[in-house]
């Protein structure tokens, strides 16, 4: 986890990074100005390597030159970082500039001075979101690739005409791109067969299946799932 | 909720985040239904009509090997408890 923070204050840089390195974020870079942290994120330059990767940006409003408002905003505008969050650090009477810094791209803000319960809960809070982002997005991926393997299949593919419900492949699909629980969680998966169906004479193992699939509850069952 | 079938007429429901009573409640649920339909099937054994094998895998899914080797557990469990005589839920934590 590493956070970057841009401050022209040398002091407000150290207390910052002092206040982090405490509670265990070991990662911190920090910047004197913006255009500093834009070399360190290739920013103007989108097909440069970024010379470090951050998952957070502290990032103070008033700056000399660029100020915290506008870099936030070019920040913003390479779709690199359309995601990454950016803690704007303010003073108090510096209010009136915040609404701008959230037209900006800005994700939250902290108020100086610093403290260090308030800073830790923001901190804390942006990684958390931008965790769950990232997992969405990887899912996403996943998703995405199970369906370019499906070739030019159209989606009424994916539904069995018979029962009316998705194909067996949308299932193992599912299991293998949902989002990674905690170790301890638990999930279950029912699997349903006709006894003997293998013997039923095969001209009549189909239509049985047509009669029978579409009456069972399993539609009911997923709605009462749904709303449980 | 996630319910789907193959070709062969089996059908499976993927339940995240399901501990194994409320699933097995559910197991039992689909079931009976099936058996209620009564639909005649000569090669029922013990039965005159459609009789079906639930099976019912619960456990722990923190990664996606996992919660694929439920649904593998499930499906596979089914031909199982059909050849012991069919017309039964078990459930079974993975």
């Amino acid at each position: 986890m590493r956070i970057l923070i841009v401050d022209d204050s040398e002091d407000i840089r150290e207390i910052t990074e002092a206040m982090l390195m405490e509670s265990g974020y070991s990662e911190i870079v920090t910047a004197d100005s913006a255009e500093t942290a834009f070399g360190m994120l290739a920013i103007g330059n989108p097909q440069a390597r970024p010379m470090i990767e951050v998952d957070l940006v502290l990032l103070d409003i008033v700056m000399p030159n660029i100020d915290g408002i506008k870099a936030c905003a070019l920040i913003r505008s390479d779709p690199r970082y359309f995601d990454l969050p950016i803690i704007m650090v303010t003073s108090l009477d510096d209010m009136d500039s915040l609404s701008n810094a959230f037209i900006a791209g800005a994700s939250d803000y902290i108020n100086k001075p610093i403290r260090q319960v308030e800073l830790l809960a923001r901190v804390r809070s942006a990684i958390k979101l931008k965790a769950e982002l990232d997992r969405r997005q990887s899912r996403e991926r996943v998703l995405l690739e199970f369906m370019s393997t499906w070739g030019d299949r159209r989606a009424n593919n994916w539904i069995d005409k018979v029962s009316g419900l998705f194909v067996g492949e949308v299932a193992e699909a599912y299991l293998v791109s949902s989002s990674d629980r905690g170790p301890e969680d638990e999930s279950s998966v029912i699997a349903v067969g006709v006894d003997r169906l293998e013997a039923y004479r095969s001209t009549q193992a189909s239509l049985l299946l047509q009669q029978l699939l579409p009456k069972l509850p399993v539609r009911s069952a997923q709605r009462r799932q749904r709303s449980a | 909720v996630i319910a789907a079938s193959y070709r062969n007429g089996l059908m499976v429901l993927i339940l995240p985040g399901q501990r194994s009573k409320a699933a097995l409640a559910l197991g039992e649920e689909l079931h009976l239904s099936i058996s209620k339909i009564a639909m005649e099937n000569p090669e029922a054994i013990g039965a005159d009509h459609v009789t079906a094998s639930v099976s019912v895998v619960t456990g722990r899914t923190g990664c996606a090997a996992d919660r694929v080797k439920l649904l593998t557990r499930a499906i596979q469990a089914v031909p199982r408890h059909a050849a012991a005589g069919g017309d039964r839920v078990v459930p079974e934590f993975a």
